[in-house]
């Protein structure tokens, strides 16, 4: 683009020409007292609760307390450079966000101003950040699949879109990995991500942004960040921000969105800040009494709108730090009481190296269920109780004990579908990819293969099925099912690829279980994990053995020694 | 302004007792004096506000000076301070009967800004149409600050109407950076 000087001239000239500054009689207040990111304010008699205020510095306000002479309020921005007597002034509008399609693809802070570099927003429409929730009316009941990608949730905890899923867990146990795979996932879909942070290291979220970046995720995804270094104010209303940025396209463009808030403890920790400093009383671990609107009200803004409202929908998925696992903690107890689920992920699976790590036994799906694809539902309906049912017959025989050939069978079943639900990080797999693959261990196709060998066979049967047996693929992307017909068809394709895949030259299998478990960035977690994951192959080793002395007629447990 | 609690009870009561003895003008005086003496001299200040000096030393000092060349009604007040213990806030209360005195007779006190010290004629026509507007008895009293450049920024009643050169420009200059002034640009080319 050429840009002749003259012209900027110009146009500069015909700005200041046609400029018309408004004089108009406001209302000003003076500051009583400031600090840590709250003001006193007198004056502002006819201010109203939840207004925006604007502050001499520039910074904006939020109006919280009236109170009898004074107004307590929030300062959105710098209050360093504020003292006590500077003018405040109304601004007779709530708060507002810029939103719209300029902001996919960018970094921004809670009000929407960028972060990245990138240059301002050209963005002209705005939404207020606190606005209701649809109401009964206004909605349907969810029904299409948000699908995540990762095996173990699509197929246990499958995900609607409209639907809020919790995902909890301690620290270090990768929830924000479950969240950015799923938004990687969307990727040629038609779902708008946004992906709320509050309070994290500001380290963290340039890692999350290069992440999404390098996947192709920033073509529809918006970033708004709140780190630990802006003041709690607004890392108490980023999610809301975000929701409000999603929402545009919810309402506006019937689209599907994607909304992460990660995560919601620390922005109940920033809101506890503000409302002591405040001087609101205190509860329950010294949170305010209002916590829990605090999120219902943010959580009751997901929906699946109704068909006269365009069929839009929201999908929230908030996430919950614990501490040492301890979920009747009060912020915990309250956010899996609004959501529609919860996904639990647990250290002791983690160091196992099962990940993600969630625990099947209590990460539930309340509404996903009659979203999800139908395949999907078919060969993996009974996925759950197996797992459960593993969980058991592991312990017990762990503890050494003679197991009789239905219940090794059932507990090598179990192994390679642990095995199965293990997923790398930021790898996520298409549906049929899942079904395929689930269908194949649940059907006990899997279970003539060696248990560190399953990641390997994995990826050979996804390939050579997309390769030789494309037909497959394209008939179970399109109907989504499992119908006879077609299991008839990937039966004996299925037989023929595993015995191949057993006398074909076998790779050494240290070496392939090696390579599958451990991606590069999980390398960090040393020793520990690479002590359990040397164990449970030892202890499936014998097992193996146990198995071939029961069951004579395995031909293929050569290759064992 | 903000009117505490104890000067806003003392200062009702003044204005309460002054108008029952029907010499409301004459302690409206005597209090705009007495704020006015308390703000310059800084030895009578020490003398009402410091607690070392006894309040019967404060009675006579008082009663010598004022008794019958002000108002009983002023005096005594001022006699009540003291024995209540309040003297330290004598300077908030006389500035809170100010406050209560304009409301009582429906006068608005105005504050204008400028660049530079406005003409006696400039201050009553502002007041005229400050007075217009709000259908009011308008003060206006001027305050200079150079750094607003031009124009004049209004303060009464809380309200405020900016008409400074520096805001304009201030407005100016955001509304030339704006991403809608830039779209502008590239739509020319």
């Amino acid at each position: 683009m050429r840009i002749n000087p003259e012209e900027i001239t110009s146009v500069l000239k015909k700005e200041i020409e046609t400029y018309s500054g408004e004089f108009q009689v406001e209302e000003e207040g003076t500051i009583l007292e400031v600090g840590d990111g709250i003001a006193r304010i007198y004056g502002l008699t006819n201010c109203m609760a939840g207004e925006m205020l604007e502050f001499s510095n520039g910074s904006a306000g939020v109006a919280f307390n009236l109170e009898e002479s004074s107004i307590g309020a929030v300062i959105l921005g710098e209050y360093d450079d504020l003292s006590e007597g500077d003018s405040v002034k109304r601004t007779g509008s709530v708060l507002q966000v810029p939103v719209g399609e300029e902001l996919i693809g960018r970094v921004v802070d809670p009000l929407g101003n960028p972060l990245d570099g990138k240059g301002p927003l050209k963005t002209d429409k705005f939404r207020a950040v606190e606005s209701d929730a649809p109401g009964i009316a206004d909605r349907q009941s969810v029904k299409e699949p948000l699908q995540t990608g990762i095996k173990a949730v699509d197929s246990m905890i499958p995900i609607g879109r409209g639907q809020r899923e919790l995902i909890i867990g301690d620290r270090g146990t990768g929830k924000t990995a479950v969240a950015i795979d799923t938004i990687i996932n969307q990727k040629g879909g038609d779902v708008i991500c946004v992906y709320v942070a509050v309070g994290q290291k500001a380290s963290t979220v340039a890692g999350v942004v290069q992440r999404l970046t390098e996947s192709g995720a920033m073509d529809y995804t918006i970033v708004v960040n709140a780190s630990a270094s802006m003041p709690a104010p607004l890392q108490y209303v980023a999610p809301y921000c975000g929701c409000a940025m999603a929402e545009y396209f919810m309402y506006e463009k019937n689209g599907h969105t994607l909304c992460v808030y990660d995560d919601l403890s620390k922005q109940a920790a920033a809101y506890r800040q503000l409302s002591l400093l405040l001087r609101r009383p205190p509860g329950r671990e010294a949170y305010p009494g209002d916590v829990f609107y605090l999120h219902s009200r943010l959580l009751e803004r997901s929906a699946k709108l109704s068909d006269d409202l365009g069929a839009g929908s929201l999908t929230a998925l908030p996430v919950i730090e614990t501490q040492e696992g301890e979920v009747s903690a009060y912020i915990p107890t309250n956010v899996i009481s609004i959501t529609d689920g919860q996904i639990y992920l647990v250290p002791e699976l983690f160091f196992a190296g099962v990940r993600p790590a969630i625990d099947v036994g209590i990460s539930v799906s309340r509404v996903g269920g009659s979203a999800q694809v139908k395949g999907m539902k078919a060969v993996a309906g009974s996925l759950r109780l197996d797992l459960a049912q593993f969980r058991e017959l592991e312990a017990f025989a762990q503890l050494g004990t003679e197991l009789d050939a239905a219940t090794q069978r059932q507990l090598d079943r179990g192994f390679r579908m642990v095995e199965i639900l293990k997923q790398d990080q930021y790898q996520p797999m298409s549906v049929v990819d899942q079904i395929l693959i689930i269908w194949a261990g649940s059907k006990g196709k899997l279970d003539d293969v060696p248990v560190d060998r399953v990641s390997e066979y994995e990826n050979a049967f996804l390939e050579f099925i997309a390769s030789t047996h494309s037909e497959i693929v394209e008939q179970l992307g399109e109907t989504g099912e499992v119908t006879e017909e077609l299991e008839a068809l990937l039966d004996p394709v299925c037989d023929d690829f595993t015995r191949s895949f057993l006398e074909g030259s076998a790779p050494d299998p240290r070496a392939g279980a090696g390579a599958g478990e451990e991606s590069e960035e999980e390398e960090a977690d040393d020793a520990e994990a690479e002590n359990a994951d040397a164990e449970a192959p030892e202890a499936e080793a014998d097992a193996e053995a146990e198995t071939a002395a029961d069951d004579a007629e395995d031909s293929d447990d050569g290759e064992e020694a | 302004m903000l009117i505490e609690k104890i000067p806003a009870l003392y200062g009702k009561a003044l204005l309460e007792a002054a108008a029952d003895a029907d010499v409301l003008e004459d302690v409206a005086a005597e209090v705009s004096f007495v704020g006015g003496l308390l703000g310059e001299d800084a030895d009578l200040r020490l003398f009402v506000e410091s607690p070392s000096i006894e309040s019967a030393q404060k009675r006579e000092v008082f009663e010598k000076t004022f008794r019958g060349k002000a108002t009983d009604t002023f005096v005594n007040f001022l006699l009540l301070l003291v024995d209540k213990g309040r003297e330290a806030e004598l300077e908030a209360t006389l500035a809170a009967f100010g406050a209560f005195h304009d409301e009582h007779v429906g006068l608005v006190r105005a504050e204008v800004v400028s660049a530079e010290e406005l003409a006696e004629e400039e201050i009553d026509k502002l007041a005229a149409a400050i007075g217009a507007s709000i259908d009011k008895q308008v003060i206006v009293s001027n305050k200079v600050d150079p750094e607003m450049l031009g124009g004049v920024i209004v303060r009464y009643q809380g309200m405020v109407a900016d008409g400074s050169l520096r805001t304009a420009l201030k407005e100016l200059r955001s509304e030339m950076l704006s991403p809608k002034f830039e779209s502008e640009l590239v739509h020319e080319n």
